[in-house]
C-alpha cells in the first residue's frame, strides 16, 4: 500500500490539512479527519448526473434568471425614471402638483443657528432680514417697510411689516426684532461682532416700530440686510427650547434642526436626515408674500462632495442646482447636456498675503518685485478657468466704494521691472531663497495658483515649497492659535509671525460677512488688538501700519456720514496698499451655478454669500 | 486534538481581540489629537467667541490633560457610550455608526461574495495552468485589479454603464436621489436591500439591487484580484503534494483532484483572505465607493463628514469630530477583530492542528 503523507504549507506559511491517499480503497483521508473522497462505488453513483446535464441545467437557470432580471430592470427603467421634477402634494394653496427642487451641497451641515450660521445657503430660505440688498446695491424693504435716521446716522427708526407670521403662527412684531438682535449680540458668535459692532441699543418704540442707536455713523440698512447674523426669529424659541439666558444651549437647539423664522420655508429635517445625506425644507403655507403657481414647495439639499458625481446626476436630471467648487472644466459638458450655466459676480476673492515680518519679505521693494512678476491672467485662466477678474485695491469689484482705477499690478508679468525693484532693494543678483507658501485644501485650485507663482518667481531666484493643508492647520501655522490653551482659532501673539514656523506666503479664498467695504481689508490688513496687545487673527500678512488702520476705521465711519470723504479715504488706502504691498487680491471670483432647464428666475446676488439661491425667487417651468 | 484545546485557542484569540481593540482606541485617540483642531468649533458655530470655546471646551472635558481625557474616554467606551458627534447634530456616536453600518456591510458582503465566486475558480484554474496564457492573463488581471484606484474605477464604470450605455443608474440607492420618497422602505435591519426584500417590496428591491451593481463591482475588483492571487498560490502549493500525484495516478478525474482535494487543502489561507476582504470591503473599501456613487447612509459618508469636510462660507474646514472618528475606529477595529476571529475558527474547522 502506497501512502503519501505530509503537512502542506501555503506560501504564507499557513498550515493546510495534509491528506493521505489510501491507494487500495481510493479514499483520501485528511488531517482534520474528513474524508475528501468517497469510495469508487459512490463516485460512480454521483456520475449518474453527467456533467453535460449539469451544465445544461445551470445554463437554463442562468437564462431564466437573466431574463427575469432583465424584465424587472426594463420595467423599472420605464416606471422609475425619476427625476427631480417629482411631484408632491402642495399645502400652500397652489393648485396642482408642484415640483421638488434638489440642490447639491458639497458638505453636510447642521449649523442651522440663524445667529451665527455659516450655512446661509440653507438658512436664508428659512429666516428673513429687515431689509435686503439688490444686486445693484439698492436696499429694499424686507420685514421692515421703511426706515429713517438722524442727521449723523447714529439713530435709526424702522417701521415693521404687519401681517407677517412666524412658522409657529405667532405674529412678527417689534418684540421679535429687539429679541433677535439682542440675542445675536449676546451670543456674539459668527459674524455678530462685525455686523453689530456699532450697536449701542435697540428698543421697541411701538408694536411695529423699532429704534436702533449706534455708536458711530452707520449705514444701518446695509447692516440689517447682512447675509449673516441679521436674521429675525421668534422669541418663542426660548419656550420651545426650554432654555433661558443660555445662548449656548439655544445653539444646540438650533443645530438639532429646530426653527421659528418667518421665511418662505421651514426646516423639515431631523438629525437622522444628515445620515441620509440631506436636509429638507418645506414651504410655509402662511408665508406673508403668498405663493404662486410654479414655486417650489419642497427643497432638498443633497450632500454630494464629488463634483463628477454631481455633474452626472445633474445630467441625468436628478439634481436641479449644482455648484462646481472651482471645477469649471465640466462647464462645456454640462452646457451640451442642455443644462443652464449661470455666472454671477461674487464678493469672494483670492488673496495673496506676504509674511511682512520675515526676512526679505519685510522689504516692500521685494514684495513689489514679486507682485510685478506675477502673470495675473495666467492665474485666473489656468487655476480658475477664466471665471474671475484681476482687480486692484483693497475692495472687491461690485462693492460700494470699489475703484476700478485703483493702482494695480499686472495683469501681465514684468520680469525686467521686477529685477530692477530687487536691485533697488539691494539684491541685484536675485534673491536665491526658498519660501513656504501655504493654502487651504478646501480650495484645491489654490494649489494651481501656487504652482503658477512657483514658475513666475523662479527668474527672481525664488523657490517655493508648496504646502496644502486643512484650514485649521493653516490657521495654526499662521498664528491664529493660542499657545497657552493650545487652541486654534484663538488670537495668538503677533511675535509668532517672526518665527520660522510661520509661513512665508499664504493664499486665501476669502469673502466678507457683509458687503461693507471696510470689512475684508480690516480682517486681512488692519492691526488687531486684544487688551491692548497686537495679536494674530486673520491678519496673516502681519501688516502693522497704524496709519492704514486708522484711515480704514475712519472710512468706515464716513461711509454713511460722508460718502465722498469715505471714497477719498478708500482711494488713499488703495494707494497705500499698492505701495506697501503686504499682499494682493489676485482675482475676484465669479460664482457659477449649473441649473436644470426647468429652473427659472435665478438672479445672482453677490451680497448673499457666494450668490446663494433664494428658492422663493425660482419657478418651475415644465 | 480535543475540543478543550480548540476552546482555549479561541478564547485566547478572543482575548487578543480585546487587546487589539484597546490598542486601536489608544492609537486613534492620540493620533487624532495630534492634528491641530478643536472639535468644539463644530459645535459652537462659525467664529465662536473665546468664552464660548472655553465653556464648551470645559463642558466636554477637552481642557483636561490628554491622558485624563483618554482615561475618561476609555471609561465611557466600556460603559457603552462612544460620546456624541459634534458634526452630526449632537447625536450619540454608537447608534449613529450602528445605523449606518448595515448598508455598508451589505455592500461589503456582496463584494466579498462576488470575489469568492469569481476569484476562487479563476485562482484554481490559474494554478492548474501555471505558466500558460490563462495563468499569465490572471496574474496581470490580479495585479492590475489590486493596483487600480477604486474611485477611478467607479468613475469609469459610471461612464460606461450609466452615461454611455444607460443600462444602470449612476448613483444613489434606487438610482434616484428621491427614490425613497416614492418607495419608502420599512426599517428592519437597516440595510435598504435586505429590508426591501424582507418586507416583500420586490420592485424596490430590484431597483436597489440594480443601483448596487456598479458599486459592488467597483468594490469587488480589488478583492477578486486578491482572491485569485491567494487561491492560485495556495492551490499551487497543494497541487505539488504527493497525495495529489497519487490521486492522479489512480485516475481520479482532474476536476475532482483540483476542487475536492487541492482546493479543500488550500482553503484556510483563502478563508482568511475572504474574512479580511469582508472586513475591508464593509469598512474602509466603502469610503470611496459610497463617495463616488453617492450612497448614504453609510460608513464612508460618516467618516468623510467626521474628518473636517464641513465647509463654511469662508472656506473654514478641518475641525475634526474626534468622538465620531474614535467611534468609527472602534467599530472598524472590532469588525476586523471579529473577522479575524471568524477566520481563525474556520481555519480550525478545516485543520484542527492550527489550534495546537
Amino acid at each position: 500500500m502506497f501512502i503519501a503523507n505530509r503537512v502542506a504549507l501555503s506560501d504564507h506559511g499557513t498550515k493546510v490539512p495534509a491528506c493521505t491517499v489510501k491507494a487500495l480503497s481510493r479514499q483520501v483521508l485528511c488531517s482534520d479527519n474528513s474524508v475528501q473522497n468517497k469510495r469508487e462505488g459512490k463516485m460512480k453513483t454521483r456520475k449518474a448526473v453527467s456533467r453535460t446535464q449539469v451544465v445544461v441545467t445551470v445554463v437554463v437557470i442562468l437564462i431564466l434568471l437573466v431574463s427575469g432580471l432583465y424584465y424587472y430592470f426594463v420595467t423599472l427603467s420605464t416606471t422609475q425614471n425619476t427625476t427631480s421634477a417629482q411631484t408632491t402634494p402642495t399645502s400652500t394653496g397652489v393648485s396642482g402638483p408642484v415640483p421638488t427642487l434638489v440642490i447639491q451641497r458639497n458638505a453636510p451641515t447642521s449649523d442651522m443657528d440663524p445667529r451665527s450660521t455659516s450655512s446661509i445657503d440653507v438658512v436664508q430660505n428659512v429666516y428673513e432680514t429687515l431689509t435686503y440688498i439688490l444686486p445693484n446695491g439698492t436696499v429694499i424693504p424686507g420685514l421692515a417697510t421703511s426706515w429713517t435716521h438722524n442727521s449723523d446716522y447714529t439713530e435709526w427708526q424702522y417701521t415693521l411689516r404687519q401681517g407677517v407670521k412666524f412658522h409657529d403662527g405667532t405674529p412678527f412684531n417689534s418684540t421679535a426684532v429687539v429679541f433677535s438682535v439682542k440675542n445675536i449680540v449676546k451670543w456674539g458668535g459668527g459674524d455678530a461682532p462685525d455686523v453689530w459692532g456699532n450697536l449701542i441699543d435697540v428698543k421697541a418704540t411701538g408694536p411695529y416700530t423699532v429704534n436702533f442707536t449706534m455708536s458711530s455713523p452707520t449705514n444701518l440698512p446695509f447692516v440689517t440686510s447682512s447675509a449673516y447674523s441679521a436674521f429675525i426669529f421668534s422669541p418663542n424659541i426660548l419656550k420651545y427650547s426650554g432654555v433661558e439666558n443660555d445662548t449656548l444651549a439655544l445653539h444646540t437647539w438650533f443645530v438639532s434642526f429646530h426653527d421659528d423664522g418667518s421665511g418662505p420655508y421651514t426646516i423639515n429635517s431631523t438629525a437622522s436626515s444628515l445620515e441620509k445625506g440631506q436636509i429638507e425644507l418645506d414651504a410655509f403655507p402662511s408665508y406673508w408674500r403668498g405663493w404662486n403657481p410654479g414655486q417650489y414647495t419642497r427643497v432638498i439639499y443633497k450632500f454630494i462632495s464629488n463634483v463628477n458625481t454631481a455633474v452626472q446626476l445633474a445630467q441625468a436630471g436628478q439634481l436641479d442646482v449644482i455648484g462646481l467648487s472651482g471645477q469649471f472644466q465640466y462647464v462645456p459638458q454640462l452646457l451640451s447636456s442642455g443644462l443652464k450655466v449661470r455666472i454671477g459676480p461674487s464678493f469672494a476673492a483670492i488673496w495673496l498675503l506676504f509674511n511682512t515680518l520675515h526676512q526679505y519679505l519685510n522689504n516692500s521693494l521685494v514684495r513689489k518685485a514679486l507682485l510685478t512678476a506675477i502673470d495675473y491672467n495666467q492665474v485666473v485662466n489656468q487655476a480658475y478657468f477664466g471665471y474671475g477678474h484681476p482687480f486692484g485695491g483693497i475692495i472687491n469689484p461690485g462693492k460700494p466704494f470699489y475703484d476700478a482705477n485703483a493702482p494695480r499690478y499686472g495683469p501681465a508679468p514684468n520680469i525686467t521691472l521686477a529685477k530692477q525693484l530687487l536691485k533697488q532693494a539691494g539684491y541685484p543678483g536675485g534673491l536665491n531663497v526658498t519660501w513656504t507658501i501655504t493654502y487651504s485644501t478646501g480650495s484645491p485650485f489654490l494649489g494651481t495658483v501656487a504652482q503658477i507663482l512657483q514658475t513666475n518667481w523662479k527668474p527672481l531666484g525664488v523657490t517655493l515649497n508648496i504646502q496644502g493643508m486643512s484650514f485649521g492647520q493653516l490657521a495654526k501655522k499662521a498664528g491664529y492659535f493660542n499657545p497657552q490653551t493650545g487652541t486654534t482659532f484663538q488670537p495668538g501673539p503677533l511675535s509668532y509671525a517672526k518665527s520660522s514656523q510661520a509661513q512665508d506666503i499664504l493664499l486665501l479664498n476669502w469673502v466678507g460677512a457683509t458687503a461693507d467695504p471696510w470689512l475684508v481689508p480690516n480682517e486681512l490688513f488692519a492691526i488687531q488688538t486684544v487688551n491692548g496687545q497686537q495679536v494674530i487673527i486673520y491678519n496673516w500678512s502681519y501688516y502693522t501700519n497704524s496709519t492704514f488702520t486708522n484711515i480704514l476705521n475712519q472710512a468706515r465711519v464716513d461711509e454713511a456720514l460722508n460718502p465722498a470723504k469715505a471714497a477719498a479715504e478708500f482711494k488713499q488706502l488703495n494707494q497705500m496698499f499698492y505701495d506697501a504691498a503686504p499682499g494682493v487680491g489676485l482675482f475676484a471670483e465669479d460664482q457659477v451655478w449649473v441649473l436644470s432647464p426647468h429652473v427659472q428666475g435665478y438672479v445672482p446676488n453677490p451680497f448673499y454669500g457666494f450668490d446663494y439661491i433664494f428658492v422663493y425667487q425660482l419657478r418651475y417651468s415644465p | 486534538m480535543n475540543d478543550l484545546n480548540v476552546g482555549a485557542y479561541l478564547v485566547k484569540r478572543a482575548l487578543l481581540t480585546v487587546v487589539v481593540v484597546i490598542g486601536t482606541i489608544t492609537i486613534t485617540f492620540f493620533l487624532s489629537h495630534v492634528v491641530p483642531s478643536n472639535p468644539v468649533i463644530l459645535l459652537a458655530g462659525q467664529n465662536p467667541t473665546p468664552e464660548q470655546i472655553a465653556r464648551l471646551t470645559h463642558e466636554y472635558g477637552l481642557d483636561e490633560p490628554l491622558y485624563v481625557q483618554f482615561l475618561i474616554y476609555l471609561r465611557q467606551v466600556f460603559s457603552g457610550n462612544l460620546g456624541i458627534s459634534f458634526s452630526f447634530s449632537l447625536q450619540p456616536v454608537l447608534p449613529l455608526v450602528l445605523q449606518t453600518l448595515p448598508n455598508s456591510m451589505t455592500l461589503g458582503a456582496l463584494a466579498t461574495l462576488l470575489a469568492i465566486v469569481v476569484g476562487i475558480p479563476l485562482g484554481v484554474e490559474s494554478a492548474r495552468r501555471t505558466g500558460r496564457k490563462f495563468d499569465s492573463l490572471m496574474r496581470i488581471f490580479s495585479v492590475s485589479s489590486v493596483a487600480l484606484p477604486q474611485f477611478w474605477l467607479g468613475l469609469i464604470l459610471q461612464l460606461i454603464f450609466a452615461v454611455y450605455l444607460g443600462i444602470l443608474p449612476n448613483a444613489s440607492y434606487g438610482g434616484s436621489l428621491l427614490f425613497f420618497d416614492m418607495h419608502p422602505v420599512k426599517t428592519v435591519t437597516g440595510s435598504y436591500l435586505i429590508d426591501s426584500l424582507l418586507t416583500g417590496n420586490f420592485v424596490t428591491f430590484v431597483a436597489i439591487a440594480k443601483s448596487m451593481v456598479l458599486p459592488v463591482l467597483t468594490l469587488a475588483l480589488y478583492p477578486i484580484g486578491l482572491m485569485i492571487k491567494q487561491t492560485r498560490s495556495s492551490v499551487m502549493a497543494a497541487l505539488s503534494q504527493d497525495y495529489i500525484r497519487t490521486a492522479r495516478a489512480y485516475g481520479i478525474k482532474e476536476r475532482e483532484v483540483n476542487y475536492r482535494f487541492a482546493l479543500k487543502n488550500a482553503l484556510p489561507p483563502i478563508i482568511v483572505t475572504a474574512a479580511l476582504t469582508f472586513a475591508y470591503s464593509s469598512t474602509l473599501g466603502v469610503i470611496y465607493v459610497e463617495e463616488v456613487f453617492n450612497l448614504a447612509p453609510g460608513l464612508g459618508f460618516l467618516l468623510r463628514s467626521s474628518t473636517g469636510t464641513g465647509i463654511s462660507s469662508t472656506g473654514i474646514s478641518g475641525a475634526l469630530d474626534y468622538q465620531l472618528i474614535l467611534g468609527l475606529a472602534i467599530v472598524v477595529g472590532i469588525f476586523y477583530a471579529i473577522a479575524n476571529l471568524v477566520a481563525d475558527a474556520l481555519q480550525i474547522y478545516f485543520d484542527r492542528r492550527i489550534a495546537r
